[in-house]
């Protein structure tokens, strides 16, 4: 957002527009749905996740100040409803990509490394998770990282390094030497 | 490894889970509209709950109509529900049952067993002496009940070992023959052996706490002579109270069922029939696998030669009735009885499509799909046993509490929920297994993965919902867990 016609769009949601709604939420779904999956690593979850972010949003939008950036608040929604997803299920889904069969060890292997990242990603701490992905799974700049985490953007730099640091640790390969 | 290298990591394996979803606001803005009374996560919420609240239901009529479809046409299902399954409790919680046994071998060498602990480490390996040749090898170890032991035959007996680090235990004799059928006993106190030996077919007791050993002749119909060797089989099955036990036989003439009682420590055969003017059923195999169901009162056959499944009334040792399940060729189904006893599972992961007998009504339920979401092997089939068709699976991967079932498959380890097989995680996702064990407590898994090319094998150990996961080198290629029934 950022633009007139954004603002205007915006704007017009505000004051009850569906179709401004739309208009303004249609570029943020896909990178909002990215970051659900990734949060919650499960698809299906995350298109839940997203279905009501956007609905809450609808409903908050008219709280939304004129001139805030929507992609960040959006996002924001989507972290926390992602983390209710979470909060809700008994069982936790550790990915679901339709894999092939693995011709040979080498993909085996590399199916086993991405395995073991995702689930370290799993075991990060909610903040660093969210952190982790928005930088480097749906790529936003620094400034929306941090606005979607309630940052400033050092903070938001220092969480992403720490993060990331855990992350190495947590999925280095656990070869137990026998 | 740099920011920009763990990045496109994390993207590609973040990649694996993320789908597309190009309707996604087209579904938030009709519920935005009152299009839809409500979003749908609260349709799905409301559906989950219901189905937590009656505990079923959904059944495998409405299993099919949310998958996939499948590759192979399956018959339609009668609207109709299968028994919710009865959540067991866990017992098996000793160290030792948490311990996961595999058998690893290269061509050419020895089978071994290797023991890993849900840490990961490698605790033990044992020698496998009763595997080497013909039917010995068929029964060469077990696991008790319990999960806590482990045992060894040869020619001449039975050794134990600790399944918490392969410790030697109690050595037992056995009577000289070839073991045809084995049974513990649920309290794990007795082991069962059937035994065929100079024509004869006798049935052994050891009382696995003190040692002593009862036997009994297998009674066979007058002036009938059995054969010598091969040609006969027979499966003992002890009732849940551990003092019942029966063996089913075919040799020497009808099929026979014959009951016996371990009461105060005594073997005493309590009875024995054919059928009388309607003779019992005949298999033509090996393999029958057998199950005192329904808290006592039934047992259960099936017949890996034609898919029958058979029903003994044990009260009158009556037949109770024949299911014929569907099955194209012999040795093309895998048993599961489901821990509650109420359920019989066929599958058929040649076919990728599972049946399901309602051993309480007798009813026969498919053949649906195998519930998978990925192209490949079924989720079922790791039960296809390696070397020995018509064998029976080297583990049976349901929960403990009996609510959930393990398969392992080419993308990983799937979570099945019993009794309506609705896939609830995948595990390791895109990893190669062949084959799933779960510990006796519930909260540990150990998945063999699956090799294409020669070398040592490994050992994947993860906590139930996959957290955790450790890579074991095991010394060779695994072969098989050895499991109890149940874990």
């Amino acid at each position: 957002m950022g633009s007139e016609a954004d603002d205007e769009l915006l704007a017009r949601a505000r004051a009850g527009d569906t179709v401004a709604f739309e208009a303004a939420l249609a570029p943020l779904v896909g990178p909002a749905h990215r970051f659900a999956c990734a949060l919650l690593q499960d698809p299906q979850l995350a298109e839940d996740a997203v279905q009501e972010a956007a609905v809450r949003a609808w409903s908050r939008v008219s709280r939304l100040r004129a001139g805030s950036p929507l992609r960040p608040w959006f996002l924001g929604i989507v972290a926390n409803q992602c983390r209710e997803q979470r909060r809700g299920r008994w069982w936790r889904p550790l990915g679901l990509p339709d894999a092939a069969a693995s011709p040979d060890d080498a993909v085996e292997e590399r199916a086993l490394r991405r395995a073991q990242l995702r689930q370290a990603l799993l075991s990060l701490r909610r903040d660093e998770r969210r952190v982790l992905v928005l930088r480097l799974y749906v790529e936003l700049p620094w400034e929306e990282v941090a606005a979607v985490v309630g940052l400033t953007e050092a903070g938001a730099r220092s969480r992403f390094y720490r993060a990331l640091a855990r992350l190495r640790g947590a999925r280095d390969p656990q070869e137990v030497l026998t | 490894m740099s920011e920009d290298g763990i990045g496109q990591e994390l993207r590609e394996a973040l990649d694996e889970v993320y789908r597309p979803a190009p309707a996604l606001l087209a579904a938030s803005m009709a519920a935005v509209r009152g299009e839809r009374s409500e979003p749908r996560r609260s349709r799905a919420a409301g559906l989950v709950a219901a189905l937590l609240a009656l505990l079923v239901v959904a059944g495998l009529l409405s299993l099919r109509a949310v998958l996939r479809p499948a590759a192979v046409p399956a018959t339609r299902l009668p609207a109709e529900s299968l028994p919710a399954p009865v959540r067991q409790p866990v017992t098996h919680v000793d160290p030792a049952a948490q311990v996961a046994w595999v058998t690893v071998g290269a061509a050419g060498q020895a089978p071994t067993a290797v023991a890993i602990a849900p840490s990961g480490r490698v605790v033990a390996g044992q020698p496998q002496p009763g595997r080497s040749t013909g039917a010995a090898a068929l029964y060469g170890t077990w696991r008790s009940p319990d999960g806590t032991s482990m045992f060894t035959v040869d020619a001449t007996g039975v050794q134990s070992y600790s399944a918490l680090d392969g410790s030697p235990g109690r050595a037992y004799a056995r009577q000289p023959g070839e073991v045809i059928g084995d049974a513990f006993s649920p309290d794990a106190r007795w082991l069962a052996l059937l035994l065929l030996n100079g024509g004869g077919l006798s049935l052994q007791a050891i009382d696995l706490g003190t040692g002593a050993s009862r036997s009994l002749p297998i009674p066979h119909a007058a002036g009938t002579a059995g054969p010598t060797g091969g040609g006969a089989w027979g499966v003992p099955a002890f009732a849940p109270d551990s003092t019942h036990l029966y063996a089913v036989t075919d040799w020497a003439g009808r099929t026979r069922l014959t009951a016996f009682s371990l009461q105060g420590g005594e073997l005493v055969q309590t009875g024995s029939a054919t059928g009388g003017p309607a003779p019992f059923p005949t298999c033509s195999g090996p393999g029958l696998l057998a199950r005192v169901v329904l808290g006592g009162g039934t047992l259960a056959a099936f017949c890996h030669a034609d898919g029958a499944v058979w029903f003994f009334d044990l009260g009158s040792l009556r037949s109770a009735g024949v299911v014929h399940a569907q099955q194209p060729n012999p040795f093309w189904l895998s048993p599961i009885f489901t821990p509650d006893g109420r359920l019989l599972y066929l599958s058929d992961q040649v076919d990728d499509t599972m049946q399901v007998v309602d051993l309480a009504t007798r009813r026969l339920l498919g053949p649906v799909a195998t519930p998978t979401s990925v192209g490949g092997r079924g989720p079922f089939a790791f039960l296809a046993p390696d070397a020995y068709a018509g064998g029976v699976a080297s583990t049976v991967p349901v929960s403990p509490d009996g609510l959930l079932v393990y398969a392992a498959g080419a993308w990983g380890v799937m979570v099945l929920r019993l009794s309506d097989l609705e896939p609830v995680a995948r595990l390791a996702s895109g990893v190669s297994c062949s084959e799933v064990w779960v510990s006796g407590d519930g909260k540990t898994l150990y998945a063999t993965v699956a090799q294409t090319s020669p070398g040592p094998g490994r050992l994947l150990v993860m906590r139930s919902d996959g957290s955790g996961l450790v890579i074991v080198p095991l010394p060779a290629q695994p072969v098989a867990f050895i499991a109890a029934d149940h874990g």
